[in-house]
């Protein structure tokens, strides 16, 4: 009995013995240096001014600008010509994560500025969900932006927030060496905005939205460019055959700019230079239907 | 079910604290996280993405949130010091503390990006160079694992292209079968506000993933971990989170095997009266 007793207290004290330990050393023993030099020599291969992509990634337009004016027009909300949220379970890849996480980004804005706050809540968690994969969900307060969503009365602070959080994730991605994933965001969001506009055009053949989608012009070719900044990449090479067969088509889009000279004016005590230049946008009917059928495929083949 | 962080601060000890005391002696809470872990880490989708997807957290917690935490703190030194108006002494010393403390922590596991002896950052020594020293410092180590994250990317990328090649559905099937989003929100942590915590011994404790972070090397045993940790260290060996906690649960039937066999719960008592009597007849 004695022996027994022995065993059991000796038991006990090698349990309090070994719970504690000495808790200095770090146990993250991950060797990320092999890691590093594999990106390392990858990284070289791929030499691009960072200003210049910036400059370029500003160049095209918000989804909210396009979506505004959208709505200017008249034309009625339709959520069929969305993509599903349920759709994110499809997306595996960084770079179909990245493509439709701009899509997403885009169909927010569309939502956003109809008040259609009760259904953006199913958006904002697709765009959750994408975000954390591709480790960026730190820009989006989820919480914050769940509870804005309850309700219609601050829908200018769910846009504000949203812009602000996609704006902040490009700088931040360029900063970490990310570009390719914020060029791919961008494409999303250029080619979501464009689908939204021609989807309504071919409803409605409002002629302010079709003289928007003519000036996409410019912004497709800056997207070609940045995007053939990454052609390497096999999966970004479909893309890029993919543009340039709407690229073809917006060759037939004209776009004549007449100089105007600027006036300086006065407004509330500042003095403001007003361009007067204009442009037209010529664009025949033909192509327009052209363009809307491209468009449409190439966006059902991103989501 | 709710986090431990949510009991009641004399139970729990709030969010600083890991795993209750009080919890390290059920059996449920060691059960609960061995299942839960051994689910998301050993699946057919774990088995194949879990180990990149650890490296890439450990990658993205620094860029995303640690080294911004340090620089911050460095910039209020910084600030502190420029600013005549009154120098916030006490600042300074525990903002300097945290920034060495995390340097000196850094210095042990990363051999690429090393800041020469940290120990001299103090108040005293803290000066314009210093501070310059530190910020180069960090943008090294934040270009690090920027270029690091990318390389795990690109390797992750890599495997999915070769499973695409092979078959497109493969990989689709894979998460949708292996995949729980719902765990995996638990197992990361993900909707905490403070993914990070500065301690009150001046160190930081990492709050989000603790699925992808190891807990801190020991000679023995880890007990005292934080909870959902992916292994733990037995004799210095690290060992699935699973299996340690079945050990544990035997281990706790064992001594409650003793505790019955022998009659200790019976005899604690019978001597606690005892002792009550002869304090009574002393009396």
């Amino acid at each position: 009995m004695k022996q027994m007793k022995k065993i059991t207290f000796l038991t006990l004290a090698a349990i309090t013995l070994f719970s504690c330990g000495n808790d200095t050393e770090t146990g993250d023993e991950q060797d990320l240096l092999n890691d590093f030099a594999y990106a390392d020599s990858l990284q070289k291969q791929v030499v691009i001014s960072e200003e210049i992509i910036e400059e370029m990634i500003h160049s095209i337009p918000s989804p909210i600008e396009m979506t505004s004016l959208i709505l200017s027009s008249g034309a009625k909300f339709d959520e069929h010509i969305l993509n599903n949220p349920d759709n994110v379970e499809k997306y595996v890849s960084a770079h179909s994560k990245a493509l439709n996480l701009g899509i997403y980004g885009a169909e927010l804005g569309y939502l956003n500025i109809y008040e259609k706050t009760m259904v953006s809540v199913d958006y904002i968690s697709a765009v959750r969900s994408l975000a954390k994969d591709l480790k960026v969900d730190h820009f989006f307060d989820f919480q914050t932006l769940k509870r804005l969503a309850s309700s219609s009365d601050n829908i200018d602070s769910l846009i504000n927030i949203t812009t602000q959080g996609f704006s902040k994730m490009d700088a931040y991605l360029r900063e970490q060496n990310r570009t390719k994933a914020s060029v791919l965001i961008v494409t999303g969001t250029f080619i979501e905005g464009l689908h939204i506009a021609t989807q309504i055009v071919s409803k409605t053949s409002n002629p302010k939205i079709t003289e928007r989608i003519g000036e996409q012009k410019m912004s497709l070719n800056n997207l070609i460019l940045m995007l053939n900044v990454y052609k390497n990449d096999p999966d970004v090479a479909k893309l890029i055959s993919d543009f340039n067969e709407l690229k073809v088509l917006y060759d037939g889009v004209e776009i004549i700019t007449v100089y105007g000279e600027p006036i300086t004016k006065e407004v509330d005590g500042m003095l403001v230079i007003e361009d007067q230049s204009t442009s037209e946008v010529k664009i025949s009917k033909e192509t327009l239907e052209k363009i809307i059928m491209k468009t449409k495929e190439l966006r059902n083949k991103i989501i | 079910m709710f986090s431990f962080d949510k009991l009641n601060y004399m139970i729990g000890g709030g969010i600083e604290n890991n795993v209750p005391l009080i919890a390290e002696f059920m059996p449920a809470r060691w059960g609960y996280e061995g299942v839960i872990v051994d689910t998301y880490v050993n699946n057919e989708y774990g088995k194949k993405f879990y180990n990149l997807e650890k490296k890439e957290s450990v990658c993205s917690y620094k860029q995303s949130y640690h080294i911004p935490l340090l620089k911050e703190l460095l910039n209020e030194c910084k600030d502190a010091k420029t600013n005549s108006f009154g120098i916030k002494t006490v600042l300074v010393i525990k903002n300097l503390e945290i920034i060495k403390n995390e340097i000196v922590k850094e210095n042990k596991i990363n051999k690429a990006v090393r800041f020469p002896s940290p120990e001299r950052i103090s108040m005293e020594n803290f000066n314009i160079a210093l501070s310059n020293e530190i910020e180069t410092y960090f943008e090294n180590l934040n270009s690090f694992y920027s270029i690091t994250f990318v390389g795990i990317s690109l390797q992750k990328e890599v495997i999915y292209v070769e499973m695409d090649n092979k078959n497109p559905e493969i990989l689709r099937v894979l998460r949708s079968n292996y995949y729980n989003n719902n765990l995996n929100e638990i197992l990361t942590n993900s909707m905490l506000k403070k993914k990070l915590i500065v301690l009150a011994n001046n160190t930081v404790m990492q709050k989000i993933n603790p699925i992808y972070l190891l807990p801190a090397k020991t000679k023995f045993i880890t007990l005292w971990t934080h909870f959902y940790a992916p292994k733990k260290y037995l004799f210095g060996k690290l060992i699935d989170t699973f299996w340690f906690n079945v050990m544990v649960l035997w281990a706790y039937s064992i001594i409650l095997f003793i505790f019955l066999y022998f009659n200790i719960l019976k005899q604690t008592m019978s001597i606690v009266t005892l002792m009550k009597t002869f304090l009574k007849s002393k009396n």
